[in-house]
């Protein structure tokens, strides 16, 4: 790891034209000012538009609900332990699972990177110093606060058994849970996610500093802005579909209902049609963060740049076009079925681009086992696991047999919790000496990265087996020649869940007891690293005229300036000003 | 300028003209302005999204009910309206679309008096803009109330034979002086006129089918009424003619769900747009800081003319079928 002596003091960044830390005086005020100690009161907490603190909220509320989902997997998983089930009901079964279905995926997966890390980092590493629309911002974290609110008043008061999918006519009409009020929550969460979708596309298009062209953009900008454009185009289908699953159960009629002669494989397409780019919702932006953590743990520019950026763009827009192959076995024409999934086989290329060109980056690099390193790097090997099993699952003759087994679960968690939660969890510590101007502890960071990665693999790599046998998703009892595989898979969650407990523990720790952290810890070139741990609550003072490159490691870069000058600032305040002198150029 | 003059900001500058203010995160007026636009349309990509759900719905019911689309949607007519003409004319949907479109060209009057800064004469035109809008969701009052008083409601009590006897004996009735077939009701009419023939009563009430013979239907369509014992019912097949007539009533039953969804989202849309631009008046009224800028004004036009391009949508697709 790299270390500059540099702290908050004494951030090269000018104002007005002269460098007052070469004067011994922040530029950025007294006495380590910073977004969270300017003001302690709750108040200024709850009616704060600064997207850092926002970013904070965001991330208690959905740590919150990411362990109330975690609790509930770990119900799912006791219980499947024995072939008739452990210590619940078939009836409070379907509700546990539902419940950690539809926390999981409204309220933790599409939220965490968007809303905490991308809404946190964000505006720092284009140089602005707010998203465009603060208080829509600060709207969206009330809107998917009342949401989760909703959905856990739903959850409590009689639960819901319907799965996170709703499929009709079981959720409008048959199911006897408390269903509507958990629509209201999942189309409340919606909303709240389009509003941070809307905010990154205007910022990313309007905000930009002065010269940081779109291919000068960090990887996890192009991630975030092809994860913002699925939101826009495919949030709004899913929440006309779930309002119509409510008007049709609190007011009766009937869109979806086969009484009528309505289609209850519409619901599917029109929920499928969201939730299939939703996982690239989820997916995308653990991708982006990956790039930034590669680049930055290899000094060195992502290879091929330009492939890497277009194939996030590559995956959204195919993305809206493969959401058949969640239908393969319904009643859905052959045809359709054949496009759908040839199509679902072309998204394994933008994928391979990806994950080739990481492999290209790390070759040769002098390559830095931090925590977060070892995160991204457990993400690669899952995400191709993930990947390629989807691949089996693009095939329709194979996906026939394997639909709604436990290999598609298997599939899935490879995806989403070993992709878009490790992903998660390496954007997590990365930017954290950022987000709260602390270090962690390196050792069981590392350590947690591997439990997580070896505890996953234990939770999950069963499945697959399990699910190839002839498993089906979401049973209570099951044949007892099953139960071997599933008692791996509960063991495994246990090593798992403690992988999960630690960075909760140790990055708490940090958060008060924890060194503190350097304006550029990792020896990153982001704008974000050139501004101090944490920052002030406009970000940047002046802001940054952007003269090279994305990930220039190797060039003039103002952080390279601030490491190589961090000793002799005082003697030439002009080479700690960096930023100022590429303004003159 | 004052709430401007509080913020911290060494980046922002104040704009040249009509009292624009400059937030904290933009660096001039332009990109302010520019991040309002592009964030308005944006938004308006995801209100079409959203929409565009139900045309899908409605697209696929259409291609496979087209029948029952063209019978069900005479319900949206109105006949003999004020002894204007005789027969079926929308005339309601097409006050409401006359009033729609004006409305937006005052929007657009409104917008334009914001920009040169005559406060009176905007909010004179919102004034207007706003009794529009109120037209238009009193007729779609009236409308509503008329379609659930002749039993067109869809939730579970739906009564088609109702609306159906009310077309063809009332309604019809002016149009040749006697209760004259309309052709294009003729299926889901026929049906019902079967249904009579096998046992049924009709009357303006509706549809009076014989106990056995609901049972008969309703175990066939409902499988949660399971006080009617399994063995006697599953296996007994109600009369032809009660199929019929139920399946057409039930086609029908999902056309009003889809028009009572698509209208009553636009109409949802249409209210919230009344109480924004009242919202305005009374910002512009008090001389509050925030309309120094046109662009608030802007952004509700562009709303407007939104809400106004989706009736437009709406109107041909649920009106005008034939």
């Amino acid at each position: 790891m790299s270390v500059s002596t540099l702290d908050s003091h004494d951030a090269p960044v000018v104002s007005h034209g002269h460098t007052r830390a070469a004067h011994g005086e922040s530029p950025y005020g007294v006495d380590n000012e910073n977004y969270i100690n300017t003001d302690f009161s709750i108040k200024s907490w709850l009616l704060t538009v600064d997207h850092k603190r926002i970013a904070l909220l965001y991330l208690f509320s959905v740590s919150m609900f990411f362990l109330l989902g975690g609790l509930a997997a770990g119900l799912v998983r006791l219980e499947l332990t024995a072939p008739k089930g452990q210590i619940l009901s078939s009836d409070a079964y379907n509700r546990v699972f539902s419940a950690h279905g539809i926390i999981m995926v409204f309220l933790f997966l599409i939220p965490a990177v968007p809303a905490i890390l991308a809404n946190f980092a964000l505006p720092l590493m284009i140089g602005a110093r707010d998203l465009a629309f603060p208080r829509l911002n600060l709207l969206s974290w009330y809107v998917y606060m009342a949401g989760g609110t909703c959905i856990l008043i739903s959850l409590f008061s009689g639960g819901v058994d319907t799965g996170w999918t709703f499929y009709t006519p079981y959720s409008s009409i048959y199911a006897n849970g408390n269903v509507a009020l958990c629509l209201m929550g999942v189309f409340l969460g919606g909303f709240s996610s389009i509003f941070t979708g809307l905010n990154f596309i205007v910022t990313v298009h309007k905000m930009r500093a002065p010269g940081m062209t779109w291919f000068r953009l960090p990887l996890f900008v192009w991630a975030m802005y092809a994860t913002s454009v699925i939101i826009m185009l495919g949030t709004p289908v899913v929440a006309v579909t779930l309002l119509v699953v409510l008007v049709e159960r609190t007011l009766g009629f009937g869109i979806f209902s086969p009484e009528l002669g309505g289609d209850p494989v519409l619901f599917q397409h029109m929920f499928w049609f969201y939730s299939h780019p939703a996982v690239y919702i989820m997916m995308l932006p653990a991708l982006g963060i990956i790039n930034e953590i590669i680049a930055t743990n290899c000094k060195k520019r992502i290879f091929g740049y330009e492939f890497v950026a277009m194939s996030s763009l590559a995956i959204a827009a195919f993305g809206f076009v493969v959401w058949g192959h969640h239908m393969f076995a319904t009643a859905q024409s052959m045809y359709s079925s054949m496009v759908f999934s040839i199509i679902s086989f072309l998204v394994a290329v933008p994928s391979a681009v990806k994950v080739f060109n990481w492999i290209a980056t790390i070759f040769k690099g002098s390559v830095e086992l931090s925590s977060h390193m070892i995160f991204a790097l457990g993400f690669i090997g899952l995400f191709v696991i993930g990947g390629l099993t989807g691949m089996y699952l693009a095939a329709i003759a194979v996906d026939v047999h394997l639909t709604a087994t436990y290999f598609v679960v298997a599939h899935f968690h490879y995806v989403m919790v070993g992709g878009a939660l490790l992903g998660f969890m390496g954007g997590l510590h990365y930017w954290w000496p950022k987000m709260t101007g602390r270090l962690y502890p390196e050792f069981p960071a590392k350590l947690s990265a591997i439990i997580q990665f070896v505890g996953f693999n234990m939770t999950f790599f069963p499945q697959f087996i399990v699910g190839y046998l002839g498993m089906p998703r979401r049973y209570h009892f099951y044949a007892p020649e099953y139960q071997i595989w599933h008692v791996a898979s509960s063991a495994g969650s246990t090593v798992l869940g403690i992988g999960f407990m630690m960075p909760v523990c140790y990055l708490l720790w940090s958060w008060f007891k924890g060194e503190k952290a350097v304006a550029n810890p990792w020896g990153a070139v982001g704008l974000e690293w050139t501004i101090p741990s944490p920052p002030v609550t406009h970000n940047f003072l002046e802001i940054p005229v952007v003269t090279w490159e994305a990930y220039e490691y190797h060039g003039e870069h103002p952080a390279h300036d601030i490491l190589d000058h961090a000793h002799d600032h005082d003697k030439d305040p002009q080479h700690a000003s960096p930023v100022r002198e590429e303004t003159h150029v | 300028m004052s709430l401007h003059a509080l913020e911290p900001n060494a980046g922002a500058e104040h704009s040249h003209g009509a009292g624009q203010r400059v937030s904290m995160q933009y660096e001039n007026i332009h990109q302010q302005n520019e991040s309002y636009l592009v964030g308005m349309w944006s938004f308006l990509v995801t209100e079409i999204m959203f929409f565009g759900g139900l045309f899908l719905a409605y697209s696929l019911y259409r291609v496979m009910y087209f029948d029952t689309y063209l019978e069900a949607h005479q319900f949206l007519l109105q006949y003999n309206f004020l002894g204007l003409m005789k027969g079926g004319f929308p005339w309601l949907g097409t006050i409401n679309t006359a009033v729609l479109l004006t409305s937006s060209l005052f929007m657009v009057l409104a917008v334009y008096n914001a920009q040169i800064g005559q406060r009176i004469k905007t909010i004179l035109w919102i004034g207007t803009v706003v009794a529009c809008a109120m037209v238009f969701m009193v007729v779609k009052y009236f409308e509503y109330t008329n379609k659930l008083h002749e039993g067109l409601y869809p939730d579970r009590n739906f009564n088609y034979a109702r609306a159906l006897y009310i077309l063809k004996t009332e309604h019809a009735g002016h149009d040749s002086g006697g209760h004259a077939e309309n052709p294009r009701a003729n299926r889901a009419w026929t049906a019902m006129k079967e249904a009579e023939k096998a046992g049924a009563k009709l009357s303006e009430e509706g549809l009076e089918i014989p106990a056995t013979q609901t049972a008969k239907l309703t175990a066939g369509m409902d499988q949660r009424l399971t006080s009617i014992p399994n063995g006697t019912i599953a296996f007994s097949v109600p009369n032809v003619a009660f199929t019929h007539y139920n399946a057409e009533a039930q086609h029908a039953r999902l056309f009003m769900s889809i028009y009572f969804c698509m209208t009553g989202l636009h109409g949802i849309h249409v209210s919230i747009g009344i109480a924004m631009m009242v919202l305005l008046m009374f910002f512009y009224w008090i001389k509050h800081p925030c309309v120094d800028d046109y662009m608030p004004l802007e952004m509700i036009g562009l709303y407007w003319h939104f809400v106004d391009i989706v009736w437009i949508f709406l109107f041909p697709l649920m009106y005008l079928i034939s």
